[in-house]
C-alpha cells in the first residue's frame, strides 16, 4: 500500500513545508504500517468522495490531498481544515508528523 | 506527475466554484441592532479541536481573560474594526455592523490562521517554527480584511485575482499595524507577521524573519526548513504555478511592493492617502472578481486622481513592471 500526502494553502507559501510525502507500508515498520492501515480503515477511505463539497468563500484555508494505492485500486480524497470528518483529521495529524520527521531526516 | 495533478486540483476547483460565488456573498445581514461605530466581538475557543465555532470565552465588553490568544484576538479585532471605522467610516466587515467572531486554539499545534467566510480562526502554532497566530496584529487584520474583500469585490481566490485578494489583506494588515503604532510610511518595517516565527527561523535580510516583506519581497525568510521566501517584487519574476491556488501568496509580492513604493513616494501616514486610494479601488464597481494586476493598477491610478497622488501611484506600478498606454 502506498500513501501520498500533499498539504497546500494557508496564510503563506513556504517551499520547505509544501513538499509531498510518500509512505509505503512495505517499507514502514510493521506496527506503524498496521496503524496507518487502521486509520485508513476507520476513515472508510475508499468510500469517501474524492472532493469535499465546494465552498467558494474563505481565504488562507489549508487543503490536503491524500492518495492511496492498494492492490490495484487507487483513490484520492481532497478536503480542507473546515471538513468535520475527525478520522480524516487524525490521518492528517499522523501524516503531518511523518512529514516533519522526513524534513528532519529521521 | 500524479503529485502535480494533486497540487493543481484545488486551483481548478476554485475556478469552477465561481458561478455560485456572487449569490452567496450578496446575502448581507438583513438587520442590525448595533449603532454604527459600535463593535460586537465574540471570541470562541475550539479547545484544540477542529470544530467551529467552539465555546464562547469572551464577549463584547467582558474584561480581559489573561489568556494571551483570547485577549489578542479580542483586541486585534477591535483595533481592526476601529481602523476601518475611524479612517473610512466602514461599519465592520459588511459595512452593516456584522458581528466579529474569532475562534482561537483551533486544532492541535495548528500553524495557520484563516477566514472561513464567517469568522477569523487562529491556531496556536507548533512552537518550533510558528508562534500562536494571534500574536501579530497585522495577521488578525489580514484575516478580517479577507471578509471585507469578499463582501465588496469577491476577487476569485486563484491566480492574479487571488494574489490581489491576498495583497489587499496584506496592505490593510500593514496599515492597521502602522495606524496603531502611529508610524509614518518611512518609519514602518513593512513586514507581515514579523513575530509569527519563533527565533529559530532565519531571515533573508537584516530585518527580523517574517512571513512576507512588502518593502523587499523575497527576503522575508531564508531558512533551512522553510526554504527561501519565493515572492517576486517585479513582473519580470512573476511565477506561473499551480501551487498555492496559482501563487496567490507568491505573486502578491508584486502589488504589495507597488503599494509600498506608492506609500514611500507620497510620504506621511500611508493610511491617509494611498490607503484611501486602495480602499476606494476595493469599493469601485469596476473591480470585478476576475480582475488582474494590469486592470487593478489602472483602477488605483484612476482612484488616485481625487487624492492628487496619481503620479506617485503610476510610478509605483511602473517600478514593478506594470505599464500600458492606458497608464
Amino acid at each position: 500500500m502506498k500513501v501520498t500526502f500533499k498539504p497546500e494553502g494557508g496564510f503563506g507559501f513556504f517551499p520547505g513545508l509544501n513538499k509531498p510525502l510518500e509512505l509505503n507500508c512495505e517499507t514502514l515498520p510493521e506496527p506503524e504500517a498496521h496503524h496507518l492501515q487502521e486509520m485508513l480503515k476507520d476513515a472508510c477511505f475508499f468510500d469517501l468522495p474524492s472532493q469535499a463539497p465546494e465552498n467558494s468563500r474563505g481565504a488562507d484555508l489549508k487543503h490536503y490531498t491524500i492518495q492511496v494505492e492498494d492492490k490495484g485500486q487507487a483513490h484520492s480524497v481532497a478536503f480542507s481544515d473546515t471538513d468535520t470528518n475527525a478520522a480524516l483529521h487524525n490521518l492528517v495529524s499522523y501524516l503531518s508528523k511523518k512529514q516533519k520527521e522526513s524534513r528532519a531526516g529521521l | 506527475m500524479a503529485l502535480q495533478a494533486l497540487g493543481s486540483d484545488m486551483t481548478f476547483r476554485n475556478l469552477r466554484s465561481v458561478p455560485n460565488f456572487h449569490v452567496e456573498v450578496i446575502r448581507k445581514r438583513p438587520f442590525s441592532f448595533m449603532s454604527a461605530g459600535e463593535k460586537q466581538r465574540t471570541i470562541f475557543t475550539a479547545n484544540n479541536e477542529q470544530a467551529l465555532p467552539g465555546v464562547v470565552v469572551r464577549a463584547e465588553g467582558n474584561p480581559a481573560t489573561g489568556e494571551p490568544a483570547v485577549d489578542e484576538a479580542y483586541d486585534g479585532l477591535g483595533a481592526t474594526y476601529d481602523f476601518f471605522w475611524s479612517v473610512f467610516k466602514r461599519n465592520s466587515i459588511d459595512d452593516e455592523g456584522m458581528p466579529l467572531n474569532g475562534t482561537v486554539h483551533f486544532g492541535t499545534n495548528y500553524s495557520n490562521a484563516f477566514w472561513d467566510g464567517q469568522r477569523m480562526v487562529f491556531g496556536d502554532g507548533d512552537g518550533e517554527i510558528f508562534n500562536r497566530f494571534t500574536i501579530a496584529l497585522d495577521v488578525i487584520a489580514h484575516e478580517l480584511t479577507h471578509g471585507v474583500t469578499e463582501d465588496e469585490a469577491q476577487l476569485i481566490y486563484s491566480g492574479q485575482s487571488g494574489a490581489l485578494n491576498e495583497s489587499i489583506s496584506d496592505v490593510f494588515g500593514a496599515l492597521i499595524k502602522q495606524y496603531t503604532l502611529k508610524q509614518a510610511a518611512d518609519q514602518a518595517d513593512w513586514l507581515i507577521g514579523s513575530n509569527i516565527f519563533t527565533d529559530k527561523i532565519k531571515s533573508g535580510s537584516e530585518q527580523p524573519a517574517a512571513i512576507r516583506s512588502m518593502k523587499a519581497p523575497g527576503t522575508a525568510y531564508d531558512d533551512p526548513v522553510l526554504g527561501k521566501d519565493p515572492q517576486p517584487a517585479h513582473m519580470d519574476a512573476y511565477i506561473d504555478t499551480f501551487e498555492d491556488n496559482g501563487g496567490v501568496h507568491i505573486n502578491s509580492g508584486i502589488p504589495n511592493h507597488a503599494f509600498y513604493l506608492a506609500a514611500i513616494n507620497i510620504g506621511g501616514n500611508a493610511w491617509e492617502k494611498v490607503g484611501r486610494v486602495w480602499y476606494q479601488t476595493l469599493l469601485d464597481p469596476a473591480l470585478k472578481p476576475n480582475t488582474k494586476f494590469q486592470r487593478f493598477a489602472e483602477l488605483t491610478i484612476e482612484n488616485a486622481k481625487r487624492f492628487e497622488v496619481e503620479a506617485a501611484v503610476r510610478d509605483a506600478w511602473k517600478q514593478v513592471g506594470i505599464t500600458s498606454p492606458a497608464l
